[in-house]
Formats: structure tokens, C-alpha cells, sequence
């Protein structure tokens, strides 16, 4: 199945958990924050987090601003 | 002297917040922090780069445990976008205190100051202690004092424009009548803007452009800090009273004659 990662289909199996995600896409989870569906998602709930087909996910870091 | 500068139950040593953006690269940007002397830096909130993962990161140069990162919502036209991405930002790091901007056009980045309003108290009732960019009204800034901000943050002038502070007068009545503490953001251009936001009365300044786009940032950074330190000073020293025409320096007592 498919989620929507950053605004880009992304190939995601059914049983994989966020924490598999970012393994995946190799990112620490102490620099993120992650949204599914518009809803954050608390950094302990992403060993059991898994994902439905479709789901719209933003992982987002900080970057310079000002 | 101690002169703390209090914001809400943070407290901090420098009185000058850095913005982090428009640097050359994010060596610069830790440099030009570290000669500014702030304890405080502004950041911005956006997707990982999914593609590209070896990309470096603020955080690989910026260490969030030495020095406060202020999450801000640069680029949000509206409270809904502006509320994802503060909770967002306070779930990455457990930052709480953020620097609330709802902009009402691209072209001048003025704060749209209803949707401002209304983002400002969903996030005071979610806990969040929220310093805002603001229009240099002083009864939006009551207004927001009111709902329960930390701290109101009007701008001098434009975004990025580097006009400094041409209404003066609003400034002073803002932080004259303000309970809460005022810190000028945006518009300033060079170090002297930064002196004379302080000598206002201003609480704190927040810089970004002026360092970042000055020929050298690291010695702007520096000049900044001077600028900030020496504009606090100047006000606590109680300036002299203006004088519509001249007054001798030097007595004219045993002048020769």
C-alpha cells in the first residue's frame, strides 16, 4: 500500500510502524516531528503507530527562520 | 549590572534574539549566533527532506541545549496552518514557548492581525507561551496582552525591508502602555535601528536580515550586540530632556576678558 510522505506517494507495508518509517528513510526521531492526517503524533506512540493506506504524513524538522 | 531579560518564567542573559534564516550556509549562521551573544534563535518548522536524507541539519550546528530555539510560523497565512505547525514544533523538542506570525500578504508580510488574534488564543488555552509579531497597534498589542501572550512583538518596518523604526511614537506608546515585554521585530536594518528600539524602552530586539545580509554577517552580529547593549543602557540611564535651542557646555564663569 501507499501513504502520501511529505506530499509524495511513498510504498509503505501494512504492519510497519513509524518507527520503521524513519528507519527507512534513515532520520533520527529526536530531530522530528510527525503529523498524520493533520493530528501530531507524540514521539512515545511511534513504535506502535501504524499506518492506513492513503494516510497523509508530514515529517518535519527545524530549519533556519526568522 | 544583572539585567535580565524576562519573558514569561524564561529568563535570559542577552537582550538580542537571532533569526537563523538567509545565512550563507549553517556554519555562518553558528558563528554569527555565537558572536551575537543570544541565548534565543528563531526557527522555522518544514518537511524533511525525504530525497536527500544526508542533508545537513540546523540542529548538527545549532545545539537546541545551549542555546533556545524559538519556533516560529514563518509562511503561515492563516491559524490553522500556524496552530500545525506549533504543535508540531512542540512535539519535536518540547518547545513551549513560540513565536506566533500569521502574515496577510506575500508582498509585504504584514501581520494579518484577526487570524493573529484568534491562533494567539487557541494556543494560550493550549498551554503554549507565546510571544507574537504584531502590527505597531497599540490596542492590537493590549488585545493580545489581554488574552494572555508572553510577549508582543511589533514590527519597526517590513519583513526584511531594513527601514528601522520610522514611527517612533508608536513604539514608545506601545511599550509605555504594555505589561507585557515588548520586543521589536522585524525592520531592523543596521546596528543603530537596534539602539535606538532599546532606548525606546523596548524590552528585547529581533534580528535576522541585518545580520544575514549585511557583507559580513559575523561582524554585523557582533555590532548587533553592542547596539542592543548599549541602547539598554542608554535608557536605563534616563535620557537628557531635548532643547529647542543651544545650552552652554562650559560655564562662563572667570572667562578671560
Amino acid at each position: 500500500m501507499h501513504i502520501v510522505l511529505n506530499g509524495k506517494k511513498f510504498p509503505i507495508n501494512e504492519k510497519d510502524t513509524i518507527k520503521i518509517l524513519l528507519k527507512k528513510i534513515d532520520i533520527k526521531s529526536s530531530k522530528v516531528a510527525i503529523e498524520v492526517n493533520k493530528v501530531v503524533i507524540p514521539k512515545e506512540k511511534y513504535r506502535d503507530f501504524k499506518f492506513k493506506k492513503n494516510d497523509k504524513v508530514e515529517v518535519v524538522t527545524f530549519i533556519g527562520g526568522g | 549590572m544583572k539585567d535580565l531579560f524576562r519573558v514569561g518564567k524564561y529568563k535570559f542573559k542577552s537582550r538580542l534574539i537571532v533569526g537563523t534564516g538567509k545565512y550563507r550556509n549553517f556554519s555562518e549562521t553558528a558563528k554569527a549566533i555565537k558572536a551575537s551573544g543570544a541565548d534565543m534563535v528563531t526557527v522555522a518548522v518544514r518537511r524533511v527532506n525525504i530525497i536527500n536524507n544526508k542533508e545537513p541539519l540546523l540542529m548538527d550546528y545549532i545545539n537546541p541545549k545551549k542555546i533556545r530555539y524559538l519556533p516560529n510560523t514563518a509562511g503561515c497565512f492563516n491559524s490553522e496552518d500556524a496552530l500545525r505547525v506549533l504543535r508540531l514544533a512542540r512535539d519535536s523538542g518540547g518547545w513551549n514557548l513560540v513565536k506566533l506570525e500569521v502574515l496577510g500578504d506575500q508582498e509585504t508580510l504584514y501581520p494579518n492581525m484577526e487570524e493573529t488574534l484568534k491562533c494567539a488564543k487557541i494556543l494560550v488555552k493550549e498551554k503554549f507561551d507565546v510571544m507574537v509579531y504584531c502590527s505597531d497597534d497599540p490596542i492590537a498589542c493590549k488585545q493580545l496582552e489581554e488574552i494572555g501572550v508572553v510577549a508582543v512583538m511589533p514590527l519597526g518596518s517590513l519583513i526584511g525591508s531594513g527601514h528601522g523604526i520610522p514611527n517612533k511614537n508608536n513604539i514608545k506608546l506601545i511599550k509605555k502602555r504594555s505589561k507585557v515585554p515588548v520586543i521589536v521585530d522585524a525592520g531592523i536594518g543596521c546596528a543603530s535601528d537596534a539602539s535606538i528600539a532599546m532606548e525606546l524602552g523596548c524590552d528585547g530586539v529581533l534580528v535576522n536580515s541585518a545580520i544575514a545580509k549585511a557583507s559580513k554577517p559575523i561582524l554585523m552580529a557582533e555590532a548587533m550586540k553592542l547596539a542592543v547593549e548599549a541602547g539598554r543602557l542608554s535608557y536605563l540611564s534616563g535620557i537628557m530632556e531635548k532643547s529647542f535651542l543651544a545650552k552652554n557646555s562650559t560655564t562662563h564663569k572667570r572667562k578671560i576678558k
